[in-house]
């Protein structure tokens, strides 16, 4: 049930590519219900896009980029996409070098995985985005009606919460929330902090054995050993750092004033809903030091991702629905996709204000990027140069869907929490909590 | 050892980004175009030595000018630009992409509302003859005064080839308020070391926020437009001692905002036909500003309206006495404008984030107030008049998108600010909406608010040196 990245990245028939365009193009004049990829049909999607990676042509070859955040196995996921669009896809994909109409084996052939994968909303299927949405909108038009003359006011909070939930047992469309709570408390704390846990014991273990042996002056052979490997990984870290900050020293970061009408081209696809997105990529900084050093810091990411940064924020970054990492190219390029809430200044302000240590970290080993010091420093905090950097590379997303625009990735957590606490029993200061959520005004 | 005091070239900045002329309560904005470019340096010329800088206020009127894009095109300044202006000046407040950012679109029509602005600093039509070059602020302490200037400084300009094209007139009250009746102007950032002046250190700024050629608050120096001198070769920084100024005529809808209250404030004894309760209409208006009439902030004092006026203005959400803590909507006017310590869940973050979002105010009122006493129940029992009133709202920063386009696509206009669903600012905001107040045990949620301000006219502009005005009139 868990959200899957799932992306595929093949190459266009050269004199097939205008073909591609308008094809792409009848899609996103009417995304969801267009006659070659309807994706309101779609059931396993909560996000996808199709873009024409074209950027220095005389380079790469053009590519065509179909990515999809969804749910189900991937084996489902594309079940469903031949049963719902195999004909639309047909079309698409006969624009694609050596498609010949078996879509499971060149999916495989052209598949690219994620170097790094972060979710907003963890563990939630659409259909339970879409189900506590709907729930939440009923409390609140059952909140609004029964109140219209006060006489809520004179009841406790729990008592208000037990009217709200007789409510929805008695309504069938609500079944889902009667028969299963959602996310257990000690479940889900283990399951969002479990492998962080585990880490911190085993180095508290071993700071605690290493004390003892300090103490009693006997240390067993393998805490020698273990000890000697962490002295080894010291100099190796020192070692790097002093090979990164030669390369840095003579780093080129030129960043141009991004074209106007570039700029002005991306701004016209932006917000139309309550999400945008963007796709951007970049060249890997020459050598293997650089291509090994961004793999080692996504691959942090990604586990971050899992432990870290599994209750709604990516390092304090609240608006990311979902975002992830792909190398192409024979690992010559980073690709980036992403889908947040709000405008692209609040976007990247963020990226400034709150996560330029991660962002730099990845993105300080791509070209021409502001200039860095030691992997995560400066780099994206000089903020102008920073912004117009990002432009820069952000590319055109031909056709982006969305299975609920209207929901931020705030509203999302929050229902999932109403929903979680409907049926639980709890203090009349929990509850009252409870009923604030309701709206979270 | 304390940091040395920065040091600003005052002489050089015009005198708004200094002050904002409180004390001349007789302004009129009149916006100009450009018809002969040769001539306008003429009246350039003129114009300067009239101009206050932001030294000692000693001329009255206090003169200020600012340019369009448009303008400074017209005037020949971009043919030699080396380092541009930002790309928001560069294509307009009017230009129809940004629009959707701003809320200025008609999502029905899908239409941007510029293209029916009465004046603007960008059409797509070319025909469009309501773009403006030039915006000349004058005020002052007499209406004749004014008016003896508005006069002359017409006529310099019409033989010199810069034609008036709107006189926009604005009306002081003597009680500071805004047209809803609301004591306005309170909140306003403390620039670091601009004057002798101290305030709280989470609401002193750095210059470069509001003037270019001074750090930011990133302590970096913002990107600022240079030109080559076509005479000289060498490379002016144009926009030193500048600033963007950010300009929008928000027409009030007063009788419409306090006849919707009204209906929400009914005394409920007998039923909905009930006689409108005054204390719940000032309540229920109070919580859509943030503030009560006379200027208290509801987060402080949120139970009755002490009835004072005040200027308090050094208070954090979250430092408020614990029984008050909570009861300021999230969605008022005043915590979207600037959320303080309010922002997601950490509270020296948020002021660090809220601060890097900030504009100095200088925006002025026009037209008559519906009622003179500009008292709630006054306005609560007098019937429409066909008079337009409204603000000329009016902001100085460096970094459009980030500071001004930010507030108000990010805060105001973001019916998902901090989290909320369906909520809008009822005050500023271009959106019809929801409104939800903190109340225990169930909060008072009320729907389909319509929107009671309209937006007629807007243009960015940019403020320069007096030193970039005397390289322009010598192009």
């Amino acid at each position: 049930m868990k959200q899957h990245a799932f992306a595929v990245i093949a190459p266009v028939i050269p004199g097939k590519l205008e073909e591609l365009r308008s094809l792409l193009n009848v899609i996103h004049g009417d995304v969801e219900k267009n006659s070659l990829v309807r994706f309101c049909d779609l059931g396993t999607i909560h996000f996808a896009r199709f873009v024409i990676i074209e950027t220095q042509k005389e380079t790469y070859p053009v590519q065509l980029s179909f990515s999809s955040n969804h749910d189900e196995s991937e084996e489902e996921h594309i079940s469903e996409l031949i049963r719902v669009a195999g004909e639309g896809l047909k079309k698409i994909y006969s624009c694609c070098e050596g498609f010949d109409g078996d879509f499971k084996a060149y999916f495989l052939k052209y598949k690219v995985p994620a170097k790094a994968y972060y979710i907003g909303h963890r563990g939630r299927g659409l259909a339970q985005i879409r189900d506590e949405s709907r729930l939440q909108k009923a409390i609140v038009d059952f909140l609004d009606s029964e109140n219209r003359n006060g006489s809520l006011n004179k009841m406790n909070p729990s008592e208000i919460k037990n009217k709200i939930g007789a409510y929805i047992k008695s309504n069938p469309d609500f079944e889902f929330a009667v028969k299963y709570k959602g996310l257990d408390g000690p479940d889900q704390f283990f399951r969002e902090r479990g492998l962080l846990i585990l880490l911190l014991l085993a180095i508290g273990g071993f700071l605690f054995l290493v004390g003892k042996g300090i103490h009693s002056l006997a240390f067993p052979a393998w805490l020698v050993v273990l000890i000697i490997l962490l002295a080894t990984l010291t100099v190796i870290f020192f070692v790097l750092k002093r090979k990164l900050n030669r390369l840095e020293e003579t780093d080129v970061s030129v960043v141009d004033l991004v074209d106007s009408d570039k700029v002005n081209s991306l701004m016209r696809a932006e917000n139309f809903v309550v999400q945008n997105q963007l796709t951007h990529i970049v060249e890997v900084k020459p050598g293997s030091f650089r291509r090994r050093t961004l793999k080692f810091v996504l691959g942090a990411i990604n586990l971050l991702a899992k432990i870290l940064f599994n209750r709604g924020t990516l390092g304090g970054i609240p608006s990311i629905h979902f975002a992830r990492w792909v190398m192409i190219d024979s690992d010559k390029r980073l690709l980036f996709f992403s889908n947040f809430d709000g405008s692209w200044e609040n976007y990247l302000g963020d990226f400034v204000d709150k996560a330029s240590v991660g962002l730099t970290g990845v993105w300080s080993n791509s070209k021409n990027f502001p200039k860095t010091e030691n992997l995560v420093s400066k780099g994206a905090t000089d903020e102008q140069h920073f912004k117009e950097w990002a432009r820069q590379h952000q590319i055109p997303t031909q056709v982006w869907y969305t299975a609920y625009k209207g929901l931020s990735v705030e509203n999302i957590n929050n229902n999932s929490l109403i929903r979680r606490g409907l049926f639980r029993k709890m203090s009349e200061a929990k509850a009252q909590q409870w009923l604030k959520r309701i709206n979270n005004g | 050892m304390t940091a040395a005091k920065q040091k600003y070239e005052f002489n050089e900045m015009q005198g708004l980004i200094k002050r904002g002329y409180g004390t001349k309560k007789f302004t009129d904005f009149i916006l100009l175009k450009i018809e002969d470019a040769v001539k306008a340096k003429q009246w350039l010329k003129l114009l300067i030595p009239q101009l206050s800088d932001a030294t000692a206020d000693k001329f009255d009127p206090a003169i200020n000018v600012a340019f369009t894009h448009a303008g400074l095109d017209k005037l020949g300044l971009t043919a030699h630009i080396q380092n541009n202006f930002l790309r928001e000046f560069q294509e307009g407040m009017a230009d129809e992409t940004r629009s959707r950012l701003l809320g200025d679109y008609d999502w029905d029509k899908q239409v941007s509302i510029a293209d029916s602005w009465e004046w603007k600093d960008a059409a797509k039509d070319v025909t469009d003859g309501n773009v403006i070059d030039v915006l000349l602020m004058v005020y002052a302490s007499a209406q004749q005064i004014l008016d003896a200037t508005y006069s002359r400084v017409k006529q310099e300009a019409s033989v010199n080839g810069v034609r008036e094209f709107k006189r926009l007139l604005t009306k002081s009250n003597d009680f500071l308020k805004e047209h809803f009746g609301f004591h306005d102007g309170i909140s306003q950032p403390t620039i670091k070391d601009f004057s002798d002046r101290t305030d709280d250190e989470d609401n002193t700024i750095n210059a470069g926020e509001f003037v270019l050629g001074y750090s930011n608050q990133y302590d970096i120096c913002p990107e600022s437009p240079e030109v080559r001198s076509p005479v000289t070769n060498e490379v002016f920084d144009f926009g030193r001692n500048g600033t963007y100024l950010v300009m929008r005529q928000m027409e009030q809808d007063v009788k419409g905002f306090w006849d919707f209250i009204a209906s929400q404030s009914k005394d409920d004894s007998n039923g909905s036909v009930g006689k409108v309760d005054e204390g719940a209409a000032v309540f229920l208006a109070s919580r859509m500003v943030g503030r009560w009439p006379g200027g208290t902030p509801v987060a402080t004092c949120p139970d009755a309206d002490p009835g004072k006026e005040t200027d308090e203005n050094k208070f954090l959400y979250h430092s408020v006495a614990p029984e008050h803590f909570g009861k300021c909507p999230v969605g008022s006017h005043v915590l979207r404008s600037n959320p303080r310590d309010f922002l997601g869940t950490n509270k020296k973050e948020s002021i660090k984030l809220s601060n890097h979002h900030r504009i100095l105010r200088r925006g002025r009122s026009y037209g008559k107030p519906l009622v003179d006493s500009m008292q709630c129940k006054d306005f609560l029992c007098t019937p429409n008049d066909n008079e337009e009133r409204g603000l000329y709202f009016m902001c100085l920063n460096t970094n459009i998108s980030r500071q001004f386009e930010f507030i108000q696509h990010t805060w105001i206009n973001n019916e998902k600010f901090n989290g909320m669903y369906n909520d809008t600012d009822h005050i500023a905001g271009s959106y019809p909406g929801d409104f939800t107040i903190p109340q225990s045990p169930v909060r008072r949620h009320i729907t389909n608010i319509p929107v009671f301000v309209r937006v007629r006219g807007g243009a960015y502009f940019f403020l320069p040196s007096i030193s970039a005005l005397k390289f322009l009139s010598e192009l």
